[in-house]
């Protein structure tokens, strides 16, 4: 009698894990086919998620980069950003729908300009992080063993393959195309490393909803936590 | 003078403040809206040449501020040395950039509500979802924008929104967000079955590694090795001969981590230079407006 208290909806707490376990059940419910409950929850999940990120955008953006500087700070030359940015809009008008590329071009224009600084933080550590890989065992580094020179050239003879595959600036022939070959089978490796952990991260996503069921909804003693 | 100093100077005065950013606000869009009959009065080839040079313009500021050399003081003697004359302007064209990109997603959202407002007005097929739809936007809208402005303490967190706004969001959007994230899990394995039923050396080895790298990084692996298969956990002794030392290294977590972090790293690396350059290549295009159907 208490569990049956305790399980039905009688509090705001157990609405609200009611309210998430018929939200799981009805997206699960496509695996059986396409149905009328699925469409509902579909559409209520796009309606939220597109809700949910107006309070961000124009809290933490519009208000904290725009509004408060103006109003609160008085700096009077941000007014001209948001009528500026408000010309994405006439993408709607067949007669004026040029002008929102003048928006785009900017937003276009200065990703692009930031792509050098994106670059030379991003990838040229990485090289200079492979090139700095020590290739030979000496007393100068005393913790570097065969082995760990043994995986070093590997690393760069596996980096090396994969750019040659990659290259396709000329026709791949004789010597550059065994290499070619080679440089795919470790792609393979590695998507198949990629594929290997989606999967595990979409079955503990997974794990977790049946725990939620379980533990949170049905309230079996079950032990350990959910993800 | 430095260029911040400079813009720290364009301030409305105290007194008043509000009526005057009002008014400035205004008469900014005023300006800026009045601006697009006159643009529309551009023949095409002006049309386009001013979308190049607003694009050209963009991109020149921010390569320019990266490129050119940090110490400024030979040209502005009383300028910070660590850094350029354009530099203090980074950050607020990056505001500015966050402004614009947030109006974009706002374009996205309006653009959403407009399709689906649609369909309840003219009635289409299954406008009911629509309904549902527009229904869940509104009032997740109003609440996250209500929880957004009461964390900053800009209006008062009542226990009704407190309340309201944890039921939309984490027994609602955050649970159909897990669900419908986890569903992929079946399907992600009727691909893989798809993927893998081709017979070559590629799908071989791809399906060889998933497989390691699946049961390695789960218990399941390490009970297998470890419990069924008797192998030695933890790294060998110091003096241990090479058997000792295979043996140590030939249970499945540790082959999964060294395909994670020797094979798997390079290939990952590799695939990221090419991105890298290829971006590269791409920004250069893109900034000289050569890329055809963008400008």
């Amino acid at each position: 009698m208490d569990w049956i208290l305790q399980f039905l909806p009688l509090g705001t707490e157990r609405i609200s894990i009611w309210i998430g376990v018929l939200c799981t059940l009805a997206i699960y419910s496509l695996l059986y086919r396409e149905n009328p409950i699925y469409r509902f929850f579909e559409h209520m999940y796009i309606g939220l998620a597109a809700g949910y990120s107006l309070g961000p955008l124009f809290v933490d953006i519009i208000y904290r980069y725009w509004i408060e500087p103006i109003w609160v700070q008085g700096y009077w030359a941000w007014a001209f950003v948001v009528p500026y940015g408000m010309y994405l809009y006439f993408i709607f008008s067949e007669r004026y729908g040029w002008l929102s590329r003048i928006v785009i071009g900017t937003l276009i224009g200065a990703s692009a300009g930031l792509f050098f600084q994106e670059f030379s933080s991003r990838y040229l550590p990485q090289l200079n992080s492979t090139l700095q890989k020590p290739l030979w065992v000496s007393s100068a580094n005393p913790d570097v063993t065969g082995w760990d020179v043994f995986v070093n050239f590997l690393f760069i003879a596996i980096l090396l393959s994969v750019l040659t595959y990659f290259t396709f600036s000329y026709e791949q022939r004789g010597g550059v195309k065994r290499v070619a070959t080679v440089g795919r089978w470790f792609l393979m490796i590695g998507l198949g490393a990629i594929f290997g952990n989606t999967v595990m991260a979409r079955m503990a996503l997974l794990i977790g909803r049946i725990y939620y069921i379980l533990s949170d909804w049905l309230m079996l003693p079950l032990g350990g936590g959910g993800g | 003078m430095s260029l911040s100093h400079f813009i720290a100077q364009w301030q409305l005065p105290e007194q008043g403040r509000y009526l005057y950013a009002t008014l400035v606000v205004l008469g900014a869009s005023v300006l800026i809206l009045g601006l697009a009959p006159v643009l529309q009065s551009l023949p095409p080839r002006g049309r386009r040449a001013l979308i190049v040079t607003v694009t050209f313009l963009a991109g020149l500021f921010f390569a320019a501020e990266f490129f050119l050399p940090i110490d400024w003081t030979a040209v502005f003697p009383k300028d910070d040395p660590t850094r350029n004359f354009l530099t203090p302007a980074i950050q607020p064209a990056q505001n500015v950039l966050q402004i614009i990109g947030a109006l974009a997603l706002g374009l996205g959202t309006y653009g959403l509500v407009r399709l689906h407002l649609r369909n309840v007005v003219q009635k289409r097929t299954q406008w009911g979802y629509s309904v549902v739809l527009l229904v869940a936007f509104v009032t997740m809208a109003t609440f996250s924008i209500l929880n957004t402005l009461s964390e900053k303490q800009l209006v008062t967190k009542t226990p009704l929104l407190e309340t309201v706004f944890s039921i939309l969001f984490d027994y609602t959007l955050v649970q159909l967000d897990a669900a419908m994230f986890s569903l992929i899990a079946f399907y992600i394995f009727s691909a893989a079955y798809r993927a893998f039923r081709i017979r070559s050396v590629e799908a071989s080895i791809l399906m060889f590694t998933a497989m390691v790298v699946m049961i390695g990084v789960v218990p399941l692996g390490a009970y297998i090795s470890y419990t069924v298969l008797g192998l030695p956990q933890g790294p060998a002794p110091e003096n241990a001969d090479w058997w000792t030392r295979f043996l140590h290294s030939a249970g499945l977590p540790t082959i999964a981590h060294w395909i994670l972090t020797a094979l798997n790293a390079p290939a990952q690396r590799a695939i990221e230079f090419g991105v890298g350059i290829g971006g590269l290549a791409m920004a250069i295009r893109l900034w000289l407006s050569l890329e055809r159907g963008v400008t």
